[in-house]
């Protein structure tokens, strides 16, 4: 008996180290793959404007257009949505890193005032967009930039596949803000169905 | 023979005589640039990008036609290899699209970093953009915990599995 025992203890402990090793080895050698695997593009800084040197962005008049652009992973508007306590940074860009830090700005879309498709995504996390489930018809949605605050209303929302980039129409003449999030909310593991939320502009201000 | 010297006059005398507008020249051109590219899988927000790019980064309209002349003869090696994907391409002509878009992008003064799934674009050493492929799917936002709960769960079935029948076959 005791030497069944022993057996058996030795036997967990190598399995404990069989298990601690592999953990580390996957992290180790796979962990950026992995990242990869589930990430838009390779990682990119996020910039933090904290110490650079603020880019005034002004809106033209004449084509609606910005003056200029944030930099590819700089943070320069939040979003709002008091259904949901709702207030987050929305860096421009949408890689793995800055997913993490906040809501993603889509680079193949419009900004806020340009008068065109917007698209914003970001995780289905408790933080984040969990509470997408509680959003109605009607509800407003806030973008505060540097160059103005502009109000969005719910006017649908849908569930559809990843593939189905069509739900999601870049187009210039009406501007729409389209955000998404991984859906169901609670999901564990890969899940290839995304929750839209379409909104359009309903009043701006510009700064 | 009558007939096609008029229209070049005609033709001739349009571009000569046309407007030159700045923001109509470059909206012009990522135009141009988008009929081209969308047969070979260039999408409205690619042409969001590319329109962007070429308004902050004030190319010149002798630039945007140069940027043009290199999109048509990208897109001229891909007609002759009877493909419209990259990827379909032989590794030769693969780098041979690499030298054009170099070309093209030495007459923008920015230089480009090739990934395996992306293309950085630099200029005066500050990546401006990234032009990435995730295969026609939307960006992954769910949580990855699953992945490593799937991860670990399966390393401890594994290693229980090993110490059961161990201690199986000593019993």
């Amino acid at each position: 008996m005791k030497k069944v025992i022993k057996a058996t203890v030795s036997n967990i402990i190598v399995a404990l180290f069989i298990f601690i090793f592999t953990i580390g080895g996957i992290f180790l050698c796979l962990g950026r793959d992995i990242k990869n695997n589930i990430s838009l593009i390779d990682k990119i800084t996020v910039v933090e404007a904290e110490n650079k040197e603020e880019k005034v962005i002004e809106v033209d008049k004449i084509t609606n257009y910005l003056s200029s652009y944030p930099s590819y992973g700089e943070k320069y508007a939040t979003l709002e949505i008091d259904k949901i306590d709702l207030n987050k940074d929305v860096y421009f860009g949408d890689t793995y890193e800055i997913l993490k830090n906040g809501v993603g700005h889509n680079a193949g879309s419009y900004f806020p005032s340009e008068g065109g498709s917007i698209v914003y995504l970001g995780h289905n996390t408790p933080d984040m967009f969990r509470r997408f489930s509680e959003l109605e018809i009607g509800d407003i949605i806030t973008v505060k930039t540097s160059y103005g605050t502009f109000n969005y209303k719910i006017y649908d929302m849908q569930v559809i596949d990843e593939t189905d980039k069509d739900k999601l129409p870049i187009q210039r003449e009406e501007e729409i803000l389209m955000i998404y999030t991984c859906y169901p909310f609670n999901a564990l593991g890969h899940t290839t169905n995304r929750y839209v939320v379409y909104s359009k502009l309903v009043s701006g201000e510009e700064a | 023979m009558k007939k096609l010297s008029y229209v070049l006059v005609v033709a001739l005398m349009l571009v000569v005589f046309a407007p030159v507008s700045k923001a109509a020249t470059v909206e012009e051109s990522a135009d141009k640039i988008y009929e081209v590219g969308k047969k070979y899988g260039m999408t409205d927000s690619d042409k969001v990008q590319l329109d962007r790019f070429l308004r902050e980064n004030e190319v010149t309209e002798a630039q945007a036609e140069k940027l043009l002349e290199k999109v048509n003869e990208a897109a001229t090696i891909m007609e002759a290899e009877g493909v419209t994907k990259y990827d379909d391409l032989s590794t030769a002509k693969k780098e041979e699209l690499k030298d054009i878009a170099n070309e093209a992008a030495t007459e923008l003064d920015v230089s480009l970093v090739f990934k395996t799934k992306t293309v950085e674009i630099y200029k005066n050493g500050e990546n401006i953009l990234t032009i990435s492929s995730n295969n026609g799917t939307l960006a992954y936002t769910g949580s990855n915990m699953g992945t490593v709960i799937g991860v670990v769960s399966l390393t401890a079935l594994i290693a229980l599995a090993v110490v059961f029948k161990k201690t199986v076959r000593a019993n």
